[in-house]
């Protein structure tokens, strides 16, 4: 037994004919058990990385091992959601529950499934899937994805389709079947803040290349705000530079704990905050954009703009 | 008797798991836990709040470090002892009492006193937070 | 639908296209009813087929034949049989490229299924196989039915065995023709990814193959050569391929159709002597050549059929993991 789910090195996708590299370089390890957000803007790569790990799409380059093995090998202990919620649309929602059963001998479990389908604001059993909303399709695709009983599940924007409450539902149920299943899942999403109370993982992607990868408690530890009135943010590693006021706010990487303190007695006064997961992610996004680490952003009111868009 | 409700607010900027232990000593003190009372599962937790279900467990953990609740294994988090209501006739708070009102006889709006007194609070515990 | 004793992914297969087995059922029904039916009429349009008498003779009365068409419907029955069943591989095909395949390559559900612990080449054999079996057991049953109730296959009632729907229709080559329509038809939803395209190219590859190989049907099998005056009167019962004859000086000419019917030897040699050929030959396909002539057809397609479930499995290997 091992304790990965998902161990990618290398990994790269390109697709023929326009030479793109959808996907390029990507390494990381994400451990069992947790629950990972996988984020980046539309286009980053994020359906891509999915499909792969779901044994759905062959990499160009690279090497990809899920649950211990090839992701084909894993096939019925993976549940995988695609973001369009591909369903059979002339069948009801019982007989797509049905049809779970049939292809999953010995996995499916009914009642994990009609919890979902049929649960809170659920759906009606007789209720044709052509004749169903987004929300509901997304409903019905979940549900599928439960009573697999998987040991990995990924979700390519799984909430995207769903109103406020029945997005809290599913987060929730989600949640529950992770404490008592120990499910590792992985979920997409461009908007960070939707992810943001779920994840404790966090793999940051964008065109095409992992920006950051690791548990959110020990990126947010390794990351700093810091406003002061200089420009020079030293021993820290600039991430993002912005001004504000007569000073500069800047998202650093925190340089080695020791250095920092003795940095913090010398150095000009600094007001240190720690980043939300949010405001990492935005950071690490917009200095990716820039061709160089550190930026200089004058327009403050820019920054706040851009939060709200994407909360 | 129903069970504990935590109300996370993912804009506080306080962090989640502290959102709950907070929560937690809140319903010690007025008492809607008493000792031997079951905490949620870490299921029901999640299942309201769509948090992390990390994050209960170390709220969990964090409670059961200061001693407040117990794990049992297999059966849930229980509640060890109460917390007695603030020490509201303590010296230390009529000390404090004292102060709040040296402090606006110097002039201090009430604005001024709260700033200051969340910077010494700062400064003394600072180790203490995370 | 439980009371199929089907279960896991072979019922899958079948409760997704509930509707095409519903038609196809109902379809072998209707064809088996009407069948029936002509084999039951068979007898009475013999016998009003053939020559009229006025009523206490031997022969059939002429006023009851002009009140029956028992031996028209016998006629346009089975000869709209014939038509269905030779052109049973265009919906097929249309239909394996489109809602077999296409559709679920369209709309994600093949990956759907593939994410359900069922491999892509297994979800492509059962979505092969099942349909396959279902074809080939009800068409056999349809071309078995076609031949008995055909009788004695008096032409003048059924067609000749050479006309193209007769011939399709009365043989193994009508179920060759069906699991090609499958073989291609999914082959090209696989490679189109669409369901429209899918449909509309399975029946167009299977229209260009019905037409080239009703176009070469008579030269995959040696055609018979006569000569003299079996060239020139030709059975009805053979299938006349290309004639010709000698001349004077020796030589060979295609496509002569001088002295044919020449009734007696008298006629013959009178007009021998008239056109200056000393000789005639004929090519044809008698109806003994009907068995090999099936066979290497039906060979042929069902080679074809297992290429394209070959390139469909290689396909599906090459795009996915």
């Amino acid at each position: 037994m091992t304790d990965t789910a998902i161990q990618a090195a290398g990994l790269g996708r390109r697709y023929g004919r326009r030479k793109r590299d959808v996907l390029a370089d990507c390494s990381f390890r994400l451990p069992k058990g947790r629950i990972c957000a996988l984020v980046g803007p539309n286009g980053a790569g994020k359906s891509t990385l999915l499909a792969i790990a779901a044994g759905l799409l062959k990499p160009t380059a690279g090497t990809v091992e899920v649950l211990g093995g090839p992701p084909t090998a894993a096939r019925s202990r993976i549940a995988y959601v695609a973001q369009h919620k591909p369903l059979h649309p002339q069948l009801t929602v019982a007989a797509t529950l049905r049809l779970g059963a049939e292809l999953n001998p010995g996995r499916w479990e009914q009642s994990a499934a009609e919890r979902i389908a049929y649960g809170t604001g659920g759906l009606e059993p007789k209720a044709k899937i052509r004749s169903l909303s987004g929300g509901q399709r997304t409903r019905v695709a979940l549900a599928l994805a439960f009573g697999k009983r998987p040991e990995l599940l990924l979700l390519d924007e799984p909430m995207a389709d769903l109103d406020p409450l029945a997005r809290h539902e599913l987060t929730g149920a989600l949640m529950a079947e992770a404490v008592e299943h120990g499910t590792t899942i992985v979920m997409s999403s461009h908007v960070v803040a939707e992810l943001e109370g779920s994840c404790d993982y966090l793999l940051l992607l964008q065109g095409g290349r992992m920006r950051l990868a690791g548990d959110t408690e020990e990126l947010l530890a390794a990351h700093a705000l810091l406003t002061g009135t200089g420009t020079d943010f030293a021993p820290h590693t600039v991430i993002e530079r912005r001004a504000s006021g007569r000073g500069h706010t800047a998202l650093v990487r925190v340089a080695d704990t020791t250095e920092e303190s003795a940095a913090g007695t010398t150095g000009p006064a600094r007001h240190r905050e720690q980043p939300t997961l949010e405001e990492l992610v935005l950071g690490h996004l917009r200095s990716h954009q820039a061709p160089a680490g550190d930026i200089d952003h004058t327009d403050h009111n820019d920054h706040t703009h851009q939060q709200e868009t994407a909360a | 008797m129903g069970v504990v409700e935590y109300r996370i607010d993912r804009r506080s900027g306080v962090a989640t798991y502290l959102q709950i232990v907070q929560q937690t000593k809140q319903a010690l003190r007025l008492g809607l836990l008493e000792p031997g009372d079951q905490l949620p599962t870490a299921r029901e937790v999640v299942e309201a709040t769509a948090i992390n279900p990390n994050t209960v467990l170390k709220a969990y953990r964090e409670l059961e470090r200061e001693g407040l609740v117990e794990a049992r294994r297999g059966l849930g988090t229980f509640v060890r002892r109460s917390l007695g209501s603030a020490p509201a006739e303590s010296p230390l708070r009529a000390e404090l009492v004292d102060w709040a009102g040296r402090a606006r006889a110097a002039g201090l709006d009430r604005d001024d006193v709260a700033a200051l007194f969340t910077a010494v609070l700062d400064e003394n515990f600072k180790g203490d937070k995370e | 639908m439980s009371t199929f004793a089907v279960k896991g992914l072979p019922w899958t297969v079948l409760r997704l296209h509930r509707t095409a087995l519903l038609v196809w059922g109902a379809g072998l029904l209707a064809a088996t009813i009407t069948l029936i039916r002509m084999y039951a009429i068979g007898d009475d349009a013999r016998a009003f087929a053939g020559p009229c008498g006025s009523p206490g003779t031997s022969l059939a009365s002429c006023l009851e034949i002009t009140e029956l068409t028992v031996d028209d419907t016998y006629r346009d029955t089975l000869s709209q049989v014939a038509t269905v069943l030779s052109y049973l591989m265009f919906p097929v095909a249309a239909w394996a490229g489109g809602a077999l395949i296409g559709r679920e390559m369209e709309n994600g559900t093949a990956q759907l299924n593939w994410t359900q612990s069922v491999s892509p080449a297994r979800w492509l054999t059962a979505k092969l196989a099942l349909p396959a079996l279902l074809l080939a057991t009800g068409t056999t049953t349809a071309v078995l039915l076609n031949v008995w109730a055909h009788q004695d296959g008096d032409p003048n009632l059924v067609g000749d065995w050479y006309y193209p729907d007769v011939f399709v229709s009365t043989g193994p080559v009508a179920v060759a023709y069906v699991l090609a329509g499958l073989s291609l038809g999914a082959l090209a939803g696989l490679l189109t990814r669409r369901a429209l395209a899918g449909a509309g190219v399975g029946f167009a590859v299977t229209l260009a193959l019905y037409n080239l190989l009703e176009r070469y049907r008579e030269d995959l099998w040696p055609a018979q050569t006569v000569i003299g005056r079996a060239a020139l009167n030709q059975p009805r019962s053979a299938l006349q391929i290309d004639r010709g004859a000698i001349t004077a000086e020796g030589q060979e000419e295609n496509g002569v159709f001088a002295c044919v019917d020449s009734d007696s030897l008298a006629d013959l040699e009178k007009c021998k002597a008239a056109t200056g050929l000393t000789d005639f030959w004929a090519t044809q396909h008698p109806r003994s050549h009907f068995w090999p002539l099936q066979f290497v057809e039906s060979g042929i397609v069902l080679a074809l059929s297992a290429v394209a479930v070959l390139t469909a499995f290689l396909v599906l290997r090459r795009r996915t993991p």
